[in-house]
């Protein structure tokens, strides 16, 4: 994106009066002038199966987000710091929609169906149903159903970036502490393995803890969090993903 | 899919050590899952556990090896061995796994056990899926 002379000052000028003034109407005109900037980015994003409306919407909630907590004092560009925080925006949103993946739209429809299919089969079944079973309901083969799970997983999470630590930050390591017990073989392990947790999101990390530790079900996991089984399945693929990055 | 898997049934699959490639033996083995009659929350167990067994094995390994995936239908169940084909210079170590892994593991899997590389095939893991 070159910027002509005379564009590039009108930024700076923007800027200057916005730090100067830190009114509503200087960030308003700050944020119109990097506007061009947030949709350049969220176009780079716009092959993974989301409406580019809606990824420039989320990068314009990263540049507002940069508008505030930018700081002159540190010396860094604006535009800089504008596509970092916008960027980061962009793909935290990709993580927790869960769509890492570059799935085909096809795929993550009947992933949805699927999801929505595996609870209402497990109420009126009384059991988890099987892969043919909820083939024949969604009204596509078995290997479909496969594909679009193999699709909805989001293994390819990590590849994004590191996941934001527990906002709880130290406490939820020490939590985790506590959470792994004597099962494991040796204080250093333990505190490596909490360590490693402590950079989970706090759901996820009792999600881990409820199906490693306490050798829950999906299906109890999913009653006790009140979301669905998929959703549980889907965040512990990705947790794990998580993990083995950080280990790595 | 006329005829459904009988015991003993044997598959093979050969990837190159590429992380992204480890999508295949998923899909294999979620598909083989599914055809043994497993409930899908198995399935996922199923696949999480392979994934974390082949993981262990491609993330250290160059580029130049080769991951030898073997399925064996068993009665209700089925294991799966994989074992490194070191490629040039690359290690034929033994692969520890981690104390994470084998907690996962041990929720996941009837059984595990390691196989130490032997006769030019590099290091390796076997595991049993629960019976369906």
């Amino acid at each position: 994106m070159a910027l002509d002379a005379a564009r590039r000052e009108e930024l700076r000028r923007l800027l200057d009066e916005y730090v100067e003034s830190r009114s509503d109407t200087d960030a308003a005109r700050l944020i119109e002038g990097h506007l061009p900037l947030a949709r350049h980015l969220a176009r780079r994003f716009s092959d993974r199966g989301q409406p580019l409306d809606d990824l420039v919407q989320v990068a314009s909630i990263g540049l507002l987000k940069a508008v505030e907590r930018f700081d002159a004092e540190r010396g860094v560009e604006f535009a800089t710091y504008a596509a970092h925080t916008i960027l980061g925006e962009l793909k935290r949103h990709f993580r927790d929609a869960g769509w890492a993946v570059r799935a085909p739209r096809r795929l993550q429809e009947l992933y949805l169906e699927v999801t929505r299919l595996v609870d209402e089969l497990s109420q009126s079944l009384g059991r988890s149903p099987t892969v043919a079973e909820l083939a024949g309901s969604a009204g596509v083969t078995e290997e479909e159903v496969l594909e679009a799970l193999e699709a909805g997983q989001a293994y390819r999470s990590s590849s994004l970036d590191a996941p934001a630590p527990g906002a709880d930050g130290e406490a939820s390591v020490a939590a985790s502490l506590g959470e792994i017990d004597s099962a494991m073989a040796t204080a250093e392990q333990r505190a490596e393995l909490a360590g490693l947790l402590g950079g989970l999101a706090a759901r996820e990390r009792r999600i881990v803890h409820l199906r490693f530790w306490e050798d829950r079900t999906q299906a109890e996991i999913a009653a006790e969090l009140g979301i669905s089984q998929m959703h549980v399945s889907r965040l512990l693929a990705k947790s794990l993903a998580t993990l083995r990055e950080a280990s790595s | 899919m006329a005829k459904r898997e009988g015991a003993g049934d044997e598959i093979r699959l050969e990837v190159p050590t590429s992380p992204d490639l480890l999508r295949l033996v998923r899909v294999v083995a979620s598909g083989l899952a599914s055809r043994l009659g497993f409930p899908i929350d198995a399935v996922e167990d199923v696949r999480l556990a392979v994934d974390e067994l082949c993981w262990t094995l491609v993330a250290p390994a160059g580029p130049t090896s080769t991951l030898a995936v073997r399925f064996v239908i068993l009665d209700g169940a089925f294991s799966v061995e994989a074992r490194l084909q070191p490629g040039p210079g690359a290690e034929v170590d033994g692969v520890p796994l981690s104390a994470l892994s084998e907690r996962i593991l041990n929720t996941l899997v009837e059984e595990y056990s390691q196989l130490q590389p032997a006769g030019g095939q590099g290091a390796g893991f076997r595991m049993r899926t629960k019976t369906s």
